[in-house]
């Protein structure tokens, strides 16, 4: 592969604001998600010179590890899951930055040992007191380490202290309701950043950007124009060793009420009053508000189904009850479609439909807003079918938008034929967009909740996909449960779904 | 209470001694509350003004108080005869959509004669809030030497300029390098106002077929307004340090461009053309000396180099006229944000710590100036 060049005049320039010096303190800093993700990701953006030099990262975790232990494990972290360690000596200044600290979750004895080493810290490295607890630990330990940090007045100033929660926030309506409650007693709202790291995406916030920095767009953008509209993010992996959380959440709750729901809310709200935090929200929470399954009837709103055995790329792959760890009775969706509605004037009447899956043929997240037909055919297509024009936006992988239109075929007859204009991003910028970690934990440093998931979104999100849950997680008989061989594109109950509609699934 | 558009004065700014500051202070908060208006300082920031700058005081309340809470505390040496120091207290709160009660900020004015000045400089410490950053602001050409500007910086953990104000840009030039060398944080609000100027050039290299093309940059070709050389200066400081240029040579031809020839050691010991331009403005605006015109070329004709980049109030026409202008990448420079000092600060008061590019670049900038200048 052709390395490209760096571009020199690129290297510091910065138009962003940095944050102020604070500690990063890490809840689950022994575990996977530290060494893989958030460290490399500090890292990378002290190597981009976006951080003050006084930035500290506190590890918690349970096991008895040295400061200098830790270093290396996240050292070793860096160098195998990110672009390496750079120059040593930037490494020596960063790993100087770098502390553990042993203690458990559920003893407040461990965080009065946290809070006297964090003041430590702010006296030799001038982090005067801002602080980010970072939340990087199983679902279960959120409300016992939100509480303890509450009550140990660790997170008690809205001004210094900021606290950081990983999806998924809670498992339904009411234990998102419940969560919100324990995070509302210990601290405010405008406090938490809780992450959906698809938000963090280049082409996710790009969205924004094509539908609200472009003139071209928004006046199509609405009912009179746009027939329907489709949100893919297809995977290709299976359940591989993620059995036992799998089995507990399912396509619908991994991907759909999250991943899907933050795309969808970007694609139909209407624009803010100014890009700011809250102003971004409340139009996202506006509408999923308006939003709702197109029918009472599950049958005709939503499917669910489970791979089985078929071929990923030309070899053997096992159904979902035959992978390890996985109950062979389950009736865990690894698929699931839904078609929403949303009442509102913008989009009353056009159907939304959402997809998500494991096994699937292709990895490939992407919107497609397919437009109206022309109103009268003055010209025969070659194909001789009708060709909407649609416009796609890839969110990975090449990261992208494309808009299929009809030109004229060369030659004496005037016949057209479906045509497509395509912006790459790669080709565009030549430079791969920033790790979504990378700007996620940038802007919470920086106090900036724009693209973070406040508490009323997270429980608008939930009760939207709720009469779903509510029968889906109740004891069904597995026989009934749609199966799709691995390496397709679903089950025929979801053709039938869009189908019903006139209508069919793109093939991205 | 008085209201601009952004900020609340909880009262109209009150005369008081310096001795009294706190105490008066202390009366405005009792006065108000903790529930109506609450009383946060992030930083300190001290405030050089000098009558000469002839802007209203207090225009930049807005932009400091709509940041971040802070005590500022405004120096004003005015001309006249010493007649001690008078001081005025009054406290602003940024009047923001998202609470009910108000975070308010203090700003103290001390007014008086330089002598005045230089004789209390040491009670300034006690205004300072303890154990909070303090930024100086010095709104003048650097003062080395100077009792009372060497007192402020020992004080401050920052210190910001504008060198569109200097009167010696050259020189001054010269003493930031020398105070950043010395280990003083500096920060120019001037050095700010090149972002788009270097945000479009890089843009111009962005695309992967022009990327080698950067490295054989050859010529360029700056054009400013006349009366401050500061951000040419800078801006050839910058590319040549990213792209590794060693000045050689310097020479002042003068004539109606007040035209300066730099030769640099580029990339493979090729020899680098840089022209410098002094443009007359019938009205440069508020700020002095910004730049309005780019030309980056390559004497390599199989390279698609040509860039310019041209202030929209001047256009293109000088930079397109020397030919070349088949295969140019054009743009035009048109900065989305006002690039007012006040707005300026009030970016940079977000900003902590070194600024390692704006260090690097000024570096090179006081090579350039260190060379012995040939005249025509």
């Amino acid at each position: 592969m052709v390395q490209l060049l760096e571009n020199p005049l690129r290297v510091g320039l910065q138009q962003e604001r940095t944050p102020e010096p604070l500690i990063l303190v890490i809840f689950g800093a022994s575990g996977d998600l530290t060494a893989r993700k958030l460290v490399p990701a500090i890292y990378h953006l002290k190597q981009r010179r976006r951080l003050p030099p006084e930035i500290s990262i506190v590890g918690v975790a349970r096991r008895e590890w040295s400061h200098d232990y830790f270093r290396e494990q996240m050292r070793e972290g860096i160098e195998k899951f990110s672009d390496g360690i750079g120059a040593e000596a930037l490494w020596d200044d960063f790993a100087k930055g770098l502390y553990y600290c042993a203690a458990d979750i559920d003893d407040i004895n461990g965080y009065k040992k946290l809070d006297a080493l964090l003041t430590e810290i702010d006296k030799e490295r001038g982090t005067r007191g801002n602080r980010v607890f970072y939340l990087a630990v199983a679902p279960k330990f959120f409300p016992e380490a939100i509480s303890k940090l509450g009550e140990a007045g660790m997170i008690k100033d809205p001004n210094k202290t900021r606290l950081v929660i990983e999806k998924p926030f809670g498992r339904d309506l009411s234990s998102s309701q419940e969560l919100n409650q324990v995070v509302q007693r210990a601290c405010d709202e405008r406090q938490v950043y809780r992450i959906d790291h698809y938000l963090g995406k280049e082409t996710v916030q790009n969205l924004l950007v094509l539908r609200f920095a472009n003139a071209i767009f928004e006046p199509l953008w609405n009912r009179q124009f746009i027939d329907h509209i489709q949100i893919t993010v297809a995977e290709t992996v299976g359940v591989e060793d993620r059995a036992g959380y799998y089995e507990s959440a399912g396509a619908l709750r991994d991907m759909l009420q999250n991943h899907l729901m933050q795309l969808f809310c970007l694609t139909a709200m209407e624009p803010p009053n100014v890009m700011d935090a809250d102003s971004l929200r409340n139009e996202k929470v506006k509408v999923i508000q308006a939003t709702h399954l197109s029918d009472r009837d599950l049958n005709l709103s939503c499917v669910r189904a489970q791979y089985g055995a078929g071929f990923m790329r030309g070899i053997a792959a096992p159904g979902y009850r035959q992978e390890p760890n996985v109950n062979p009775l389950s009736t865990v969706p690894t698929y699931v479609a839904m078609k929403f509605f949303v009442d509102n004037w913008r989009w009353q009447g056009v159907p939304f439909y959402l997809r998500t899956g494991k096994r699937m043929p292709k990895k490939v997240s992407e919107i497609a807003i397919q437009f109206r037909n022309v109103p009268l055919t003055l010209f025969q297509s070659a194909a001789k079918q009708v060709s909407p024009n649609v416009l796609v936006l890839r969110i990975q992988p090449n990261e992208g938008i494309a808009l299929k239109f009809e030109a004229k075929m060369p030659g004496t007859e005037l016949r057209s034929r479906s045509v497509e204009m395509d912006f790459g991003y790669g080709k565009a910028f030549g430079v791969e967009g920033s790790d979504a970690y990378d700007r996620l934990l940038l802007d919470c440093m920086l106090g900036d909740q724009t693209l973070f998931t406040r508490g009323d979104e997270v429980e608008a999100a939930w009760k939207v996909v709720t009469p779903a849950l509510s029968v889906w997680d109740s004891p069904s008989d597995p026989n009934l449960i749609p199966q799709y061989g691995a390496g397709t594109w679903g089950p025929i109950e979801s053709d039938l779904l869009i189908n019903r509609d006139g209508r069919q699934w793109r093939r991205p | 209470m008085t209201q601009s558009t952004s900020v609340l004065s909880l009262q109209a700014p009150k005369d008081v001694s310096i001795s009294q500051v706190e105490q008066e202070l202390s009366k405005i908060w009792q006065s108000y509350g903790e529930n109506a208006a609450a009383r946060a300082s992030t930083f300190n920031l001290i405030v050089y003004e000098p009558e000469t700058i002839g802007k209203p005081r207090m225009a930049s309340i807005d932009a400091i108080a709509s940041q971040s809470p802070c005590r500022v505390i405004d120096l004003y040496p005015i001309h006249g005869e010493d007649e001690g120091i008078t001081a005025q207290v009054a406290a602003y709160c940024p009047i923001q959509k998202s609470r009910s009660s108000l975070v308010c900020g203090e700003y103290i004015t001390l007014q008086g004669a330089s002598e005045a000045f230089n004789r209390v400089h040491t009670l300034l410490a006690d205004l300072v809030i303890p154990d909070l950053p303090v930024f100086l602001w010095w709104r003048d050409s650097p003062a080395l030497n100077t009792k009372m500007f060497e007192r402020l910086i020992s004080l401050s953990d920052r210190l910001i300029f504008d060198s569109a104000v200097f009167s010696n840009p050259e020189e001054d030039l010269l003493k930031m390098h020398d105070m950043i060398a010395s280990g003083v944080q500096i920060a120019d609000l001037n050095w700010r106002r090149l972002a788009p100027w270097q945000e479009l050039t890089a843009q111009a290299f962005d695309a992967p077929d022009r990327r080698p093309a950067v490295l054989e940059i050859d010529r360029i070709t700056i054009d400013y307004e006349r009366g401050n050389s500061t951000q040419a200066l800078m801006f050839l400081g910058w590319i040549a340090s990213r792209l590794g240029w060693q000045p050689l040579t310097s020479v002042k031809e003068g004539g109606d461009y007040n035209i300066q020839r730099i030769t640099f050691k580029g990339h493979d010991e090729m020899k680098v053309e840089a022209e410098l331009a002094a443009i007359p403005i019938g009205d440069p605006g508020e700020v002095v000396g910004d730049l309005i015109g780019l030309k980056l070329l390559s004497s390599n004709e199989n390279l698609n180099t040509c860039t310019i980049l041209c202030s929209e109030s001047m256009g293109c026409m000088r930079m397109e006229a020397s030919g070349g202008a088949q295969d140019l990448h054009t743009n035009q420079v048109t900065p989305l944000t006002d690039q007012s000092a006040d707005a300026l600060l009030a970016q940079q008061l977000q900003r902590w710590g070194q600024e390692v590019l704006y260090e690097e670049s000024l570096a090179v900038t006081a090579q350039i100036l260190q060379l012995e200048v040939a005249t025509k």
